[in-house]
């Protein structure tokens, strides 16, 4: 979690996270769902709560009618399977050569899941061992980060153009936290739903998982993104260029919050961009109080830049004149650099707080 | 003046350049110059309780009256008129200011008007232009320096900038990275804290992976023991499989045996039998064999012994004839009891005559009715005759008593009691003659016989009844008999003694039998019943193991199997353990990874923030150098004039550094003019006051008042001085206070 929480707020994340997961597997039982794929990272971290364990384990356990599909990413610990007992016969894992299960054994029988964990060792040859029943309705199963070249040497790493024209018609991929999908090659596609929950304001907008509707007579699919995220995290920036205080800074806010229309429930950071005079009052620590409590969490980056007019102050004979002409003339400092010395030292001359 | 301190309704004109108050002591003059200071700056030290050095005490007038006055002065083309009166506190104080010349009211001055008019405040008015008596020295204030920079419109920005050093220093001090105290330094260390906890991240893993890599070598231990659990179980079960068979092969044989153990002894038997087996009729015979049984017992019950055939025979003769009925031997009982009651009766008779004719014999009564009670008594013990006997003597008795009493009375036909006697006897020897020979019975001998009677009747009756049952009970016997030994011949049984006891030994050898065909029929059942059972095939294809471990031994394995698999169960609980209580460590360190992230992006921030401030600070300083440096060389040259003037020597000597410090350079070090001599203080004090004056004063100059400033000067000086004042009186209105001729 990178949102800078407080522990009861971090600790409430994790338990919707948890929830989250858990409203999935709900979705995909009242919407008859066959297969789940965990196409890695089930797990953020090292270190499983015994929570977290439990409550994949129930979701796997308590749904028999569905087979769960789990492909282990980097971020996931090997304390997930070390914990149980035995593994449930709905809980399908896969090894560091190719392993493929049929999805639909009591039908058709022609929807085949296939994959492999990608490690130093097979990385580069994985590719070479794939071989597909073209008949079937494939659906790999990898994790790592997207590559158009030949990976060679990146674990991590899934060479696209080495998986084109295998006869993939779904590549279904896990490590980016945001969804994407995109045409592998004439036949199929391939996607990464994303986390479903956002962490951190890297991880903004929507999230959720791809519900895939294969029709295993016509050998057609529909992928649809489902949204699930309880809460989902904002990036929004303001341009306060031309403000001269807090309060018109906050106006200013208020105004482009209106237009975004997010809910309270969701997560906000709000980037103040663009340029304002040296002399403008400006306390993004009232302002962030000011909005902190229309949304779950609020925070305010400030990352406006500070517009001095040296030639005001050329002809100026007090303290404040000298001063800025000193800094004026340092050429050991950026423009920025002098930029905020000459605010703090204005504020101070003015006996205003230094910020 | 109107009255202040000792002055009272006293008018000065003061004309343009020297002016010079030369009086002697006592005569006010540091008085009328605290008046011009108090009529444009007000009092100072008000709250002080020293009448000396609060000022409004102090210049309270001592002859009473208003206290205040009027101040006439020109200010660029205007002349004012300043008109000030002072109460006991500031706010009865009245200030008033008209033009002079038009006498309207003017607004241009407040009561501040010192410091509007002069751009100075009090502290810097006295450091100037103010030269009080022993007080000749100077120091440059933010008010001075800021009105030398000639900056009065933004009085606050140089005049403030100790404060905004102070400020700067403060926040700098506060984050500062150098001190316990400073933010940055606690962020630092509690940077440096997380880090070290933070790097211990590596060894908590290098533990973790540790232990997780025990934690599967010890499941593929237990994997291995619970595949040996497995193959034990397996080899148990086999074990037991073929401990099970064996043991159904046992039961088939036992079944088997049973089976032959049972025929042959239902052979054995119905050999018994010879042929045929007895049917249901059996139990028709053995009724018969219980009736038969019944008989015999009543013969044997009823059969009678020698004497009693023999009495039966007597009495069968005695009752040839037929044996009288009850009420036959009833009637002839009452006719004894009749024939005793004649007799009785005749014995009264008979004695009554006695009596009468013998005067009869009482005693003989008397012994004949305790005999006859005696003998009653004695009757019922002893029998019929005793009882008899009692009767009779009763009897007698009365008769004699009777015949005692009675009167000899006339033989009626009713009173002829032989007669009646006699006849009765004679039909009881009649009756008694059908059985007995009965020949001359008398009374007695009748009534003996007729109980003889009744009792052979009796007899009779008994033996011939018992003669009757026995007879047909040997009648039944014979014909059973009969029966069953024709049922023995049907049988082809060779008749033994005891046929009963042969009936029921047939019957126990015929239930025997049915017992042992049951029973085969059961053996039979049981042995077709488990040939039809599937194990029956197995138990035929089984074969004979050939390294058969014992179950003792498969279960001591098993045992020592179970406790190592609980031995590695629990080394794995304990490192889920430490692994659970590493992956909390872990937690914690993550959660202190995610501070450190935090704290290291706002120490960086602050750190920034802090160099910034500290390089705000630092070009501050140096813009306040500059600032100050732009009046230093002009503030130093005029000091020197001054200084020439007055001492009549170079200046040179003494320098001004950029903050207005003022130093002497003597033996080749810089000292401050404090060690100087109180003399020299005071001409550098005077000169460096002028200096600043005219620094600060470039248009308009203000009036200068010195108050008596040469007392301490030697007379060259004090000469110097003079021509000093004459010299600056052509720029300046002076106001010179002197209380000597020779220092003016």
């Amino acid at each position: 979690m990178t949102a800078n929480f407080d522990k009861e707020k971090a600790s409430e994340r994790k338990t919707e996270l948890l929830h989250t997961f858990q409203r999935m597997i709900q979705y995909a039982s009242e919407n008859g769902v066959e297969a789940v794929i965990i196409a890695g990272d089930l797990f953020d971290t090292k270190v499983v709560s015994a929570v977290a364990r439990n409550t994949v384990y129930q979701a796997v356990i308590n749904h028999p009618e569905m087979t769960f599909y789990y492909l282990k990413g980097n971020h996931d610990a090997d304390s997930f399977l070390d914990h149980l007992e035995e593994i449930p016969d709905n809980l399908k894992l896969f090894d560091t050569v190719w392993k493929s299960y049929t999805a639909n054994e009591k039908t058709a029988g022609n929807i085949c899941i296939t994959g492999v964990e990608l490690n130093a060792d097979n990385s580069g040859t994985v590719y070479h061992t794939l071989t597909l029943d073209t008949d079937k309705f494939n659906i790999v199963v990898l994790h790592g980060q997207e590559s158009n070249s030949a990976a060679k040497d990146h674990t991590e790493e899934i060479s696209l153009k080495e998986l084109k024209n295998k006869g993939i018609d779904y590549l279904a991929l896990g490590h980016i936290h945001s969804y994407k999908k995109e045409t592998l090659d004439a036949r199929g596609v391939y996607c990464y739903p994303g986390c479903m929950e956002g962490r951190g304001f890297d991880e903004c907008g929507e999230h959720g998982f791809v519900l895939l509707d294969i029709d295993e007579q016509k050998h057609t699919m529909k992928t649809e993104f489902i949204p699930i995220a309880y809460r989902n995290l904002y990036t929004v920036p303001v341009d306060i260029s031309g403000c001269a205080n807090t309060s018109e800074i906050a106006q200013r806010i208020h105004r482009v919050l209106e237009k975004e229309d997010i809910f309270a429930k969701h997560l906000l950071k709000i980037v103040l961009e663009g340029c304002v005079d040296v002399e403008c009052e400006k306390d993004t620590q009232l302002l962030a109080k000011q909005f902190e409590n229309d949304y779950y969490f609020l925070k305010i980056y400030d990352e406006s830049r500070l517009k001095v007019d040296y030639s005001i102050f050329m002809q100026d004979e007090s303290l404040k004149g000298e001063f800025i002409r000193t800094v004026m003339n340092q050429s050991d400092l950026s423009e920025e650099e002098k930029a905020v010395i000459v605010r703090y030292g204005m504020q101070a001359l003015a006996g205003e707080e230094i910020r | 003046v109107e009255n202040f301190g000792k002055i009272s309704d006293r008018t000065f004109d003061f004309a343009e350049g020297l002016n010079i108050i030369c009086e002697e002591n006592g005569w006010g003059k540091s008085t009328l110059a605290a008046f011009i200071r108090v009529m444009l700056y007000g009092f100072e030290n008000e709250r002080k309780r020293d009448d000396l050095e609060n000022e409004r005490k102090r210049y309270r007038p001592w002859q009473g009256g208003v206290y205040g006055g009027q101040l006439e002065l020109r200010a660029g083309e205007k002349t004012y008129l300043v008109t000030r009166t002072f109460g006991n506190k500031a706010d009865e104080d009245t200030f008033e200011l008209r033009d002079a010349k038009t006498n309207v009211v003017s607004e241009h001055y407040s009561q501040h008007i010192g410091e509007e008019l002069f751009g100075i405040d009090r502290s810097s008015f006295d450091r100037t232009v103010f030269i009080s008596q022993n007080d000749c020295t100077t120091a440059v204030t933010d008010g001075i320096n800021a009105k030398i920079g000639n900056l009065t419109e933004c009085l606050s920005d140089i005049s403030d900038y100790e404060k905004v050093m102070d400020r700067l220093t403060d926040l700098l001090n506060s984050m500062t990275p150098s001190r316990k105290t400073g933010a940055l330094s606690k962020m630092k260390s509690r940077i440096s804290e997380l880090d070290t906890s933070v790097r211990g991240t590596d060894a908590v893993d290098a533990a973790m992976k540790v232990l997780v890599g025990k934690r599967a070598a010890k499941k593929e231990e237990y994997k291995a023991l619970k595949d040996e659990q497995e193959e034990l179980q397996k080899k148990q079960e086999q074990l037991g499989t073929y401990k099970d068979l064996q043991a159904k092969k046992e039961l088939y044989e036992t079944l088997c045996r049973g089976y032959e153990e049972r025929k042959q002894k239902a052979e054995q038997a119905k050999a018994y039998f010879s042929g045929k087996l007895p049917s249901d009729e059996l139990e028709d015979y053995m009724e018969d064999s219980t009736k038969l049984s019944t008989a015999g017992q009543i013969m044997s019950v009823y059969r009678l012994d020698e004497a009693q055939q023999e009495r039966f025979l007597e009495l069968s003769e005695v009752f040839r004839e037929g044996v009288p009925e009850r009420e036959e031997l009833e009637e002839q009982k009452q006719r004894i009891d009749q024939l005793q009651e004649l007799q009785l009766q005749y014995l009264q008779q008979t004695r009554l005559q006695k009596v009468q004719t013998q005067n009869a014999k009482p005693r003989i009564v008397s012994l004949l009715f305790i005999a006859g009670i005696i003998f009653i008594i004695l009757g019922i013990w002893v029998g019929f005759i005793g009882f008899a006997a009692g009767i009779i003597c009763i009897i007698t008795g009365l008769v004699l008593k009777r015949t005692k009493k009675r009167p000899v009375e006339e033989k009626t036909e009713e009173t002829d009691y032989e007669g009646r006697m006699e006849s009765c006897l004679t039909e009881l020897r009649s009756f008694l003659a059908g059985y007995y020979p009965v020949q001359d019975l008398g009374p007695d001998e009748a009534a003996k016989k007729l109980y003889q009677l009744e009792k052979d009747v009796q007899d009779y009756k008994g033996l011939y009844e018992r003669t009757e049952k026995y007879k047909e009970a040997l009648k039944i016997c014979n014909e059973q008999t009969s029966k069953i030994k024709a049922y023995f011949s049907q049988l082809g049984m060779t008749v033994e003694n005891d046929i009963s006891r042969q009936l029921f030994d047939i019957q126990a050898h015929l239930q025997e039998y049915r017992h042992c065909e049951r029973e085969l029929k059961d053996a039979a059942a049981a042995k077709e019943k488990f040939e039809c059972s599937e194990d029956f095939e197995r138990i035929q294809n089984m074969k004979v193991m050939e390294t058969e471990i014992s179950m003792e031994a498969l279960a001591t394995s098993m045992n020592k199997n179970t406790e190592q698999l609980e031995l590695v169960h629990q080394d794995i609980l304990s490192y889920n353990r430490q692994i659970e209580q590493y992956q909390e460590k872990s937690d914690e360190l993550g959660e202190e990874k995610h501070e450190l992230e935090h704290l290291r992006e706002v120490y960086g921030q602050d750190t920034k923030k802090y160099e910034r401030l500290k390089k705000t600070k630092e070009l501050l300083e140096q813009a306040k150098t500059s600032f100050t440096a732009r009046y230093s060389q002009p503030l130093q040259e005029s000091f020197e004039a001054y200084y020439q003037m007055i001492a009549g020597k170079d200046g040179t000597a003494y320098h001004l550094d950029a903050n207005t410090n003022l130093t002497v350079e003597e033996m080749g070090r810089q000292h401050e003019t404090r060690f100087l001599s109180t003399s020299y203080q005071d001409l550098t004090g005077i000169c460096m006051r002028m200096a600043l004056v005219d620094a600060m004063f470039s248009d308009e100059k203000p009036f200068v008042v010195f108050d008596d400033p040469f007392a301490d000067f030697d007379q060259q000086k004090i000469t110097g001085g003079l021509e000093f004042l004459k010299q600056i009186s052509t720029k300046y209105q002076v106001v010179y206070f002197t209380c000597h001729e020779s220092r003016s």
